[in-house]
């Protein structure tokens, strides 16, 4: 699809653009760094960062911040993802309840669900209960949501085997009808698994005591932008960590999607 | 006349799951004795939304600080991420130059980056645009992206032939065919331009829906929490309403029926 | 309405080799073909014989590694004004209507779409459109689609229009139909054309010569006259001459193709 777009590029163009382009990068951060904004208190250059980053990691400092936000995300998207999934299935299985329970839910999208944020603190006061709740939340319906659908779409296909198996078989129509949806339910969890971050650094900035969110905020009052840098990095690299992790398990499990023929 | 009854059922129909959950909600909170500063019942919260838009209209500011922010960010951060979304898309070339700066873009959990947004621009109505620029830029960005590529290669092979330049193929072949995906990426971009906006009014305490929701729950005034909840959703809904029903205006070839 | 003089096109030792991922690959070696003004020739081969190739040649997407792609002799260099194109897919632009995806090679070369209007219209009569001319695609049948598709082919007067298995994608019978309305439509304006099928009856009705290509690298092996009399309509499907050129063909084709 690419090739009309490129066609005179060279062979090893895709390795060295790139690395081009992260050359680029690094020094054009450094010139504004340096020549428009000169103050490191405000915008540091990459190796200002870096630094600030390695100090910050071997004094210690970190961790417990990146611990609270870890229990706070990986918890509440366990807690949510595992819920909304299981609350899915049922749903999605009960046509009473798949006729009304569901579309409710969607009536519920059009809000954006940090939204809720500030009053899940009123309810769960100020710490790591309330961080837990906001990502379950939040990452219940999302699962939810992509759950039915996934039940929903898996279901067509399944009507006809269903008859030629005989009515009685419902177990395993039920056990291929979940292995069906399993896309859309790995989909689902790749969206909670940037959304469970979100949820958790709002919760923070908001009302937590600690937390890499929490940092950022208050790096901002102490106007340290090499502190504020430093957090946010390494919420990058947690974030990524777990979207690559949802994205292997995804490739493995739904295995059948991925592979050309 | 069965067009109109037909859009009457329409709206009647998408309207019960709304009413169906008004009334579960109304039902739990009285069932459950909920005292009301931790969740209003419906009545209490249509009761505010009344007062506050009708009566005293002190919800009014408050709606119009987001709806401006939110739209002048959407419009910022969507008009910025078709231009650069379309340049990556027609050179393979700029697409892997860009490309670490985009896989950076995309792995910052773009929240994160309020405080220093503010740092930099202020406790004003600008650092929440540059929040929701930033944030719906991706989707978007993507949408564009995916869809100006997308055009059938030999549609542009059919441009090549006639000796067209390639930004006239890409204003005449690319891009309304990539206008599917770019409002698909809108739609998308709407939903996270508002939690950009809530977000940044959540830190600066700036006039909006996210300070209402923000201040009224330390106030432990939940219906008005509530009541500027519901209204998020319907800015929501009708962004996304308008956004849709502009698709199917401009992009009015695809869905159609086929004849033969 | 009839065509302006035509050019004559000329493939003179023409190789093309292009990269993959196994190394060089040699889509077309030592082609030679000259196909004569207002003349029909088809091309027959394998999959995979670098018909593709062919077309992207003459229509200029592709130059050739060796040797020249030549009109009237002379080696063609940059734009082909001359050549008009119908692909597989009818590839018509979704958001303009018939009328507009006809205009469509004048709007983008810059002339005048006033000017082309008349021929326009005349075109889209001529392939039975004319009623058709302010729907849009979604609105067409595939077989319609194809038509709107030639006629654009037409719209600039072609010396030579290369066709791409252009009704590969159509059912049998408007397969048939689109065959002998093509034989009519070229009949009035008589372009060269090149014509790459996998059908034999397609080459047989509409050609005067059919070239039989060999599997990859591609080459010339056959070049067989048809000497069926014009205009030739439905009943010349049934006559015992056709029939003796098809299986003649079909023998020919089944030894290049295992």
């Amino acid at each position: 699809m690419a090739d009309i777009y490129g066609k005179d590029l060279p062979r090893g163009a895709t390795v060295a653009l790139p690395l081009a382009g992260v050359a680029l990068l690094v020094a054009g951060w450094h010139a504004v760094a340096v020549y428009v904004v000169g103050d490191p208190t405000l915008l540091p250059t990459p190796l200002q960062m870096f630094t600030a980053l390695w100090t910050w990691i071997a004094g210690g400092g970190f961790l417990p911040h990146m611990m609270a936000t870890l229990y706070g995300t990986l918890g509440g998207l366990a807690l949510g993802a595992s819920l909304g999934f299981a609350a899915g299935v049922l749903v999605a299985e009960i046509r009473y309840l798949d006729r009304s329970v569901y579309p409710m839910v969607l009536a519920l999208q059009a809000m954006p669900v940090v939204a809720i944020a500030p009053l899940v603190i009123v309810w769960f006061g100020i710490g790591l209960a309330s961080k837990v709740a906001l990502v379950a939340i939040g990452t219940f319906f999302v699962m939810f949501i992509h759950t039915v659908a996934g039940m929903h779409a898996a279901a067509g296909e399944l009507i006809d085997m269903c008859k030629a198996f005989g009515g009685t078989r419902w177990r395993i129509v039920r056990e291929v009808k979940i292995k069906h949806s399993l896309n859309y339910v790995f989909s689902g969890l790749e969206i909670c698994s940037a959304l469970s971050f979100i949820l958790c650094v709002v919760g923070e900035f908001i009302a937590a005591p600690n937390g890499l969110g929490y940092y950022v905020k208050a790096a901002s009052s102490d106007i340290n932008a090499s502190g504020m840098f430093a957090a946010i990095a390494v919420l990058a690299a947690l974030a990524s960590l777990l979207a690559l992790l949802v994205r292997f398990v995804h490739r493995h499990v739904v295995f059948w999607q991925f592979r050309k023929a | 006349m069965t067009m109109f009854a037909n859009a009457a059922g329409d709206f009647l129909r998408r309207l019960l799951p709304i009413v169906l959950l008004v009334a579960v909600w109304w039902a739990l909170v009285w069932a459950l004795d909920v005292p009301s500063r931790l969740m209003p019942s419906p009545p209490e919260v249509g009761r505010r939304i009344y007062d506050g838009l009708v009566v005293t209209g002190d919800l009014w500011a408050h709606l119009w600080s987001t709806t401006e922010a939110t739209l002048l960010g959407f419009l910022l951060g969507g008009g910025l991420a078709i231009v650069v979304g379309s340049t990556l898309a027609m050179s393979r070339t700029l697409e892997l130059l860009a490309y670490p700066l985009v896989v950076l873009i995309q792995s910052v959990p773009k929240v994160s980056v309020a405080p220093l947004i503010l740092l930099w621009a202020g406790f004003d109505i600008r650092s929440t645009v540059i929040l929701v620029a930033l944030i719906c830029f991706f989707p978007i960005f993507v949408g564009t992206f995916v869809g100006v590529r997308a055009a059938p290669p030999v549609l542009v092979d059919l441009f090549s032939t006639l000796n067209a330049g390639r930004f006239a193929t890409f204003l005449h072949c690319n891009l309304p065919h990539a206008a599917g995906s770019i409002f698909a990426g809108m739609e998308v971009g709407w939903g996270f331009a508002l939690v950009g906006c809530v977000v940044m009014e959540f830190i600066t305490g700036l006039s909006g829906a996210g300070f209402l929701i923000q201040n009224s729950a330390n106030n432990l005034d939940a219906e008005t929490a509530v009541a500027a909840m519901v209204l998020l959703g319907v800015l929501g809904f009708i962004g996304g309403a308008l956004l849709q029903q502009a698709k199917r205006r401009l992009v009015f070839w695809e869905g159609s029926a086929r004849h033969g | 309405m009839r065509g302006s003089s035509k050019r004559t096109l000329g493939l003179r030792d023409v190789s093309v080799s292009y990269e993959s991922r196994r190394g060089p690959v040699l889509a077309l070696e030592h082609f030679n073909l000259e196909v004569q003004p207002s003349s029909f020739v088809s091309v027959l081969g394998p999959s995979g014989c670098g018909k593709s190739t062919l077309v992207k040649l003459v229509s200029g997407l592709l130059k050739p590694t060796t040797g020249a792609v030549c009109f009237d002799g002379k080696p063609a260099v940059g734009a082909r004004d001359d050549v008009g194109v119908a692909f597989q897919q009818a590839a018509l632009l979704p958001w303009k209507t018939a009328m507009e995806n006809v205009l469509l090679p004048i709007r983008v070369t810059g002339q005048s779409v006033q000017a082309a209007l008349p021929r326009a219209r005349a075109l889209l009569e001529l392939v039975g459109l004319e009623a058709f001319r302010d729907r849009y695609p979604f609105e067409l049948s595939g077989g319609m689609q194809q038509r709107v598709s030639v006629a654009r082919s037409l719209i600039r007067d072609p010396s030579i229009l290369v066709m791409d298995e252009p009704f590969a994608a159509l059912d049998a019978m408007t397969r048939e139909n689109l065959m002998i309305e093509l034989q009519r439509i070229w009949q009035e304006m008589k372009p060269s054309v090149l014509f790459i099928t996998h059908s034999i009856q397609e080459a047989v009705f509409l050609s005067d010569r059919v070239i039989v290509m060999s599997g990859r690298p591609g080459r010339v092996i056959e070049d067989v006259a048809i000497d069926l009399p014009r205009p030739r309509d439905r009943h010349t499907l049934g006559t015992p001459r056709f029939a003796e050129l098809s299986a003649q063909l079909r023998d020919m084709f089944d030894r290049t193709d295992p």
